[in-house]
């Protein structure tokens, strides 16, 4: 379980240096999307002229070691300072597909996503803009529709299938 | 207890197709707001449907389908102008009104047909092509 976070711009104190840490909880509010730590990582890590310990990387085995360690201290800092730029104080973590990215507008879903069960229609709530592509499928109360409200701009393609009744 | 799609009041754009089909307890489509939809716009297989309105909607960039819908009696597009492709309404057996205007729809991509639909009552049905 790897996690690589690499150069995101200017701001980047250590362009290329590779962080491995443990995944936060889905409850955890920052804002990012980083690699899914089931991914396995079939590169090896960028070299580092002064490697540090979260930097582990097991050359033998040919694959990243699962946890190095956790983000403290000054990385966890940096990380969470680098998430927040990118993506905005409040949108929650859940794996690396689509975010909620709090902006000026108001929330905005960023990518395409599928809607299938309720809990995750009700993440919706609030939504003013999908970034991406939106379907909506399964069954469902007419007051659980009611989380599409808000909702003013679709980019890509909307889908209502198989829809039934709760 | 059927189902209605008409809670995304805000709704204005689609930046793509809009697409509803196979929806067996959907009973009627409205989206009050939508202005424009940037493909094609496909309401097919809909059983119970019985009302689309789309009463704000302007801009269609690619066509309009709407098939297959058993129950379908009434279809509003009153302020539609631009229309991409053709406009196709088939196998709605109980449709009998329809209010639809298209100014401006390309020569070469428009084409209506009307294929087994309800008796034809089409209070509003103007196809105006432009080029």
């Amino acid at each position: 379980m790897s996690s690589t976070i690499g150069p995101k711009g200017p701001s980047d104190a250590a362009p290329g240096r590779v962080l491995q840490f443990r995944r936060p909880e889905p409850t955890t509010t920052a804002a990012a999307s980083p690699s899914p730590p089931t991914a396995p990582s079939s590169e090896p890590a960028p070299s580092s002229s002064t490697p540090s310990q979260a930097a582990v990387f097991d050359a033998v085995a040919g694959q990243a070691s699962t946890i190095a360690m956790p983000v403290e201290g000054a990385a966890l800092s940096q990380l969470v300072a680098r998430l927040r730029a990118t993506s905005g104080d409040q949108a929650s973590v859940k794996n690396a597909g689509p975010v909620i990215v709090k902006t000026a507008e108001g929330p905005v879903l960023s990518g395409s996503v599928t809607i299938d069960t309720r809990p995750a229609l009700h993440a919706l709530d609030g939504v003013v803009r999908v970034g991406g592509a939106l379907t909506v499928e399964g069954t469902f109360k007419n007051a659980d529709l009611l989380a599409l409200r808000d909702i003013v701009v679709v980019e890509g393609r909307l889908t209502f299938e198989s829809l039934k009744s709760h | 207890m059927p189902l209605t799609l008409d809670q995304a009041t805000a709704l204005e754009h689609v930046g793509d197709t809009l697409y509803i089909g196979f929806n067996d307890d959907l009973e009627r489509i409205s989206f009050p707001k939508l202005k424009s939809i940037g493909g094609a716009l496909i309401i097919e297989h809909n059983g119970a449907l019985k009302e689309i309105l789309l009463p704000a909607l302007e801009r269609i960039t690619k066509y309009l389908h709407v098939h297959d819908n058993a129950g379908l009696v009434v279809v509003e597009l009153p302020k539609l102008r631009e229309l991409g492709g053709e406009v196709s309404l088939v196998g709605n057996p109980n449709l009998h009104t329809v209010k639809l205007s298209v100014a401006s729809a390309p020569a070469k991509a428009t084409k209506l047909e009307i294929k087994d639909c309800g008796k034809p009552i089409y209070p509003s049905l103007h196809i105006k092509v432009a080029g």
